[in-house]
């Protein structure tokens, strides 16, 4: 049954320069870019501390917690972004804040995310364990749009949340809020 | 369910049947346009091709564990993709059809080790650890998906439990101070010419439903920021038609002294309708204090005062409010102040004849718009209102008289301790006697 992690334990990814090897929780071996592996910063702080001992050897950094399947996405993603992105200044708090409300998901990432939220769930704490803030943003917004399409019965349903407040305090609580169950504006409407 | 004969077919011709899928392409013109890559998970292809699409059309775009499925297709017969129908953190469930539309669940766990059949009802049984995926968040990556929600979605998502409640109200500083940021960033683009407000702020006040741009007005009054943002965020608010905020806007305008006038004429246009009156009194006084004042909308306030049945509470307040507002009219718009006096008084005291001791400030417009108008009821009030004021003159005994005649009495409270008495009107010293009141009756 577990011939496929063995069987397949090295995955080559032809890119040209220096070349990173991670293993992924099953075992199965990735060998990145360097640039591709840098975008997570926990790799990236790895081979800091690791300074050159990294170039040439056939050492290979182990992602524990990162399933191959995952591990398989968030390459997709990696490539694509290393490819494509820019290189950013580190934003200003503010920006930051400005563009986690203002900024669309980008189209292809729309795409990539475009899987079961479990799938999304589990990509999220894997950028998260990896540290590549970009790709944990993506999700996390990409689950908040999901959240807040729904009502707060629905993500109780969805989720398996228990409502914990006692009757008391959630009439309360419904009270304060009802200002925001208004209906969404009629577009178009004159005033 | 065969189990054993799935779980034992070839991992090796799956791998071998993928591997040569990129070369060998597919019969579905929207298949060859994706990759690999471009494929992240079979609920993708799946919903990006046509309905009914045999599974063996896609097969060449699943990944390696994928591709047994295949092998599941080999041993079935032709089966027929219907739905990926869940995806737990470990699995996901596909659900094929035979032609005779018989349906198998495939369950791959702990992909690509194994594969196996389950029953629907054991599918359902995973469907529902789904849920546990969400709850196992950590703290740190729930309270990161909570950043990424609006104010309006912080308040209303904060009643699903008490830990959600606690950091999404505890998020609300910060909510407050993004929407700050928000605002001014977008307010720096050009507007939207049919509502006169932009675009950008348009969307984003629809999106977060206003309270992030009151928060973002309240913020941005206390540092000081020009009043003209007050007079964008209220049109745009208004436009979008949501009474709370214009009532946040308008508490909001009514702590600041240079409020901007469009927002608060509007406002004040909203809050009267409603009969909010202590916010029209507050909103007043902003207008009061603006450099341009406009007779019309202080005429159409001081008739709201005269008509509106909400002011007993505030009968002291208002009246003083109202010689003040008539002094700053007789001061910079003295045309017009003629036709305002006489619309409030005549309006005001005929609505309030029966709580007189309200109009005690004005009493005196009061009586003077009685006598213009020749309306003895209007001067009758004044009359009993300088009666109440221990002010009772000579001349009003007419109308007291006229008061007592039509057995319009003062409240027993109300009757002054002396009163100036005239001899011409016995009325004083019969009203005094109806209500058992001593009376100093002074020649």
């Amino acid at each position: 049954m577990s011939t496929a992690a063995s069987s397949s334990t090295s995955e080559t990814i032809a890119e040209p320069g220096l070349k990173i090897k991670v293993s992924t929780k099953e075992g199965e071996v990735f060998e990145l870019d360097e640039k591709v592996a840098k975008m997570s910063q926990v790799i990236r702080g790895i081979l800091e501390d690791l300074g050159e001992q990294n170039g040439g050897d056939d050492s290979v950094l182990p992602l524990t917690q990162v399933e191959t399947r995952i591990f398989r996405k968030i390459l997709v993603w990696l490539k694509y972004h290393a490819g494509h992105d820019k290189e950013e200044a580190p934003k200003a708090e503010e920006d930051e804040i400005i563009a986690r409300f203002c900024e669309e998901i980008p189209e292809w990432d729309q795409k990539f995310l475009n899987v079961d939220q479990a799938v999304i769930l589990e990509i999220m704490l894997a950028a998260d364990y990896l540290d590549i803030k970009k790709l944990r943003g993506l999700c996390c917004k990409t689950v908040a749009n999901i959240l807040k399409t729904k009502t707060v019965e629905q993500i109780r349903e969805m989720y398996g949340i228990e409502n914990d407040f006692t009757p008391e305090e959630e009439e309360e609580i419904r009270k304060q809020t009802a200002w925001c169950e208004d209906e969404p504006p009629r577009q178009g409407s004159n005033h | 369910m065969p189990v054993a004969a799935l779980s034992s077919v070839s991992l090796t011709s799956a791998k071998r049947k993928d591997d040569g899928a990129d070369q060998s392409g597919s019969g579905q013109a929207s298949v060859k346009m994706l990759k690999r890559e471009d494929a992240p998970s079979l609920t993708y292809v799946i919903h990006n091709l046509p309905k009914n699409v045999k599974y063996s059309k896609i097969e060449s775009f699943l990944s390696p564990y994928q591709a047994r499925a295949i092998d599941l297709q080999k041993a079935y017969g032709p089966l027929r993709l219907v739905q990926v129908e869940l995806a737990t953190a470990a699995e996901e469930a596909w659900v094929f059809a035979k032609k005779d539309g018989t349906k198998f669940h495939l369950i791959n766990s702990q992909l690509p080790r194994f594969v196996f059949l389950r029953s629907p009802q054991q599918t359902q049984a995973d469907i529902e650890q789904l849920p546990a995926a969400f709850a196992a968040l950590p703290d740190t990556i729930l309270f990161s998906i909570f950043t990424y929600f609006d104010y309006l979605s912080r308040v209303r998502l904060s009643r699903v439990c008490q830990k959600w409640r606690g950091e999404l109200g505890r998020g609300r500083t910060a909510a407050k101070r993004i929407a700050y940021i928000n605002y001014t960033a977008i307010s720096k683009v050009p507007t939207f010419p049919k509502f006169r407000i932009s675009s950008q702020l348009t969307h984003l006040i629809i999106r977060v439903k206003s309270y992030a741009a009151i928060k973002a007005l309240k913020f941005s009054i206390s540092h000081h920021i020009l009043p003209a943002i007050l007079d964008e965020v209220w049109l745009a608010v208004k436009y979008i038609r949501l009474l709370n905020c214009q009532l946040a806007i308008g508490a909001t305008v009514t702590k600041v002294s240079r409020g901007g006038q469009t927002t608060t004429a509007g406002l004040f246009e909203q809050v009267t309708s409603r009969r909010q009156w202590k916010l029209t009194i507050k909103c007043s006084e902003v207008l009061l204090q603006a450099t341009d004042r406009s007779a019309t909308w202080m005429q159409s306030l001081i008739r709201y005062c005269a008509t509106a049945n909400l002011l007993w509470p505030y009968g002291m307040e208002q009246a003083s409010w109202l010689n003040s507002c008539l002094g700053q009219i007789r001061k910079n718009d003295p045309e017009h102040m003629q036709t305002i006096h006489n619309h409030a008084t005549s309006d005001f005291a005929g609505q309030y004849g029966h709580c007189p001791y309200l109009l005690a400030p004005a009493e005196h417009n009061v009586m003077l718009a009685g006598r213009r108008l020749n309306k003895l009821d209007l001067a009758m009030v004044a009359g009993y209102v300088q009666l109440a004021n221990k002010s009772a003159s000579v001349t009003n005994g007419r109308y007291l008289d006229y008061a007592f005649s039509k057995k319009l009495l003062l409240p027993p409270q109300l009757m002054p301790d002396t009163v100036h008495f005239d001899e011409s009107f016995p009325a004083h010293k019969a009203l005094a006697i109806t209500f058992k009141r001593e009376v100093n009756i002074e020649a």
